[in-house]
């Protein structure tokens, strides 16, 4: 009797450390994945931001005011 | 029995070393804050990430900024044909009370090569009144021939012409095109447009004035 509790406790902690070492390697890859995304993402950001404004337009203004000759009035 | 207990024990240690495996791994990759909100890692043993980003914006951006040549106002001395004033510093006897301005410049301001589509506003025979009344124009590149590249009016570098109308698409079939390429590049990014008058004895008093345009487009590689 005494053997056969002793047999159930190795058991759940067979199941135990099994499931511990699904846990920590899911954590794992997650934490990998992650990061891989991370500098993905990090490398799509550096990009020429090709827009640019089309048809600028600018103006310059020419003047002169011409007197009646002589200076007269 | 005693395989059992052997059992037990190895598995515990398993069990341990499994735990502390994950949490030192963890930790060392990036710290188990993000997971957990416990403890973060930035003590200077334990490396911390973080993303760059850069980016380049582009701007077409041509602008004059010398905008305005203004020669004031003045007159032709009694006794003299007639007066030339231009922003090259001409200034013929006769001429009195004119103010000689700077030519307009040009100046490509952004990061993109540009071309230029230049057309002035306001020219007909009677702009300046008189008989033997003129307008010029020309164009230079003070910081040297990479500045502008192509264009249409290369006769016009330099060297004065006469206006007989205004420039406009219209009127140049669309080859009104000053620069095939301005350059943005700040050692050779400027031009300067120069303006003549020549007022003849017999105009009559008034007010001229003209204003010229540039349209820039971008014709840099994307």
């Amino acid at each position: 009797m005494g053997e056969e509790v002793n047999s159930k406790v190795v058991l759940m902690l067979a199941l135990l450390v099994v499931l511990v070492v699904t846990i920590s390697t899911w954590l794992l890859l997650n934490k990998l994945n992650t990061m891989e995304m991370s500098a993905q993402d990090t490398q799509a950001a550096v990009v020429y931001d090709a827009e640019a404004l089309q048809g600028s337009s600018q103006a310059g203004k020419v003047a002169l005011e011409i007197l009646p000759y002589g200076g007269g009035t | 029995m005693e395989s059992n207990k052997v059992l037990t024990i190895l598995l515990v240690a398993a069990l341990f070393v499994s735990v502390f495996g994950t949490l030192s791994a963890i930790n060392r990759l990036e710290g188990f804050q993000s997971l957990t909100g416990l403890w973060g890692v930035a003590n200077g043993t334990a490396p911390t990430y973080a993303a760059t980003n850069l980016t380049i914006s582009s701007l077409l951006n041509v602008n004059f900024t010398d905008d305005t040549a203004d020669f004031g106002s003045g007159y032709i001395s009694a006794g003299f044909d007639a007066c030339t004033i231009a922003t090259d510093g001409t200034e013929t006897s006769g001429c009195v009370g004119f103010t000689i301005p700077n030519g307009l410049l040009l100046e490509n301001q952004g990061n993109r090569h540009a071309k230029l589509n230049i057309s002035n506003t306001n020219y007909s025979n009677s702009l300046l009144g008189g008989t033997a009344s003129g307008y010029a124009w020309m164009w230079d590149d003070p910081e040297g021939d990479a500045t502008c590249i192509g264009g249409n009016f290369t006769g016009n570098e330099s060297a004065w012409s006469n206006l007989t109308g205004v420039i406009n698409e219209a009127n140049y079939q669309s080859n009104n095109v000053l620069c095939g390429l301005f350059n943005f590049s700040d050692a050779s990014d400027l031009i300067n447009i120069s303006i003549k008058f020549h007022i003849d004895q017999t105009a009559y008093a008034r007010e001229v004035s003209d204003t010229w345009i540039i349209y820039a487009i971008d014709v840099s590689p994307s």
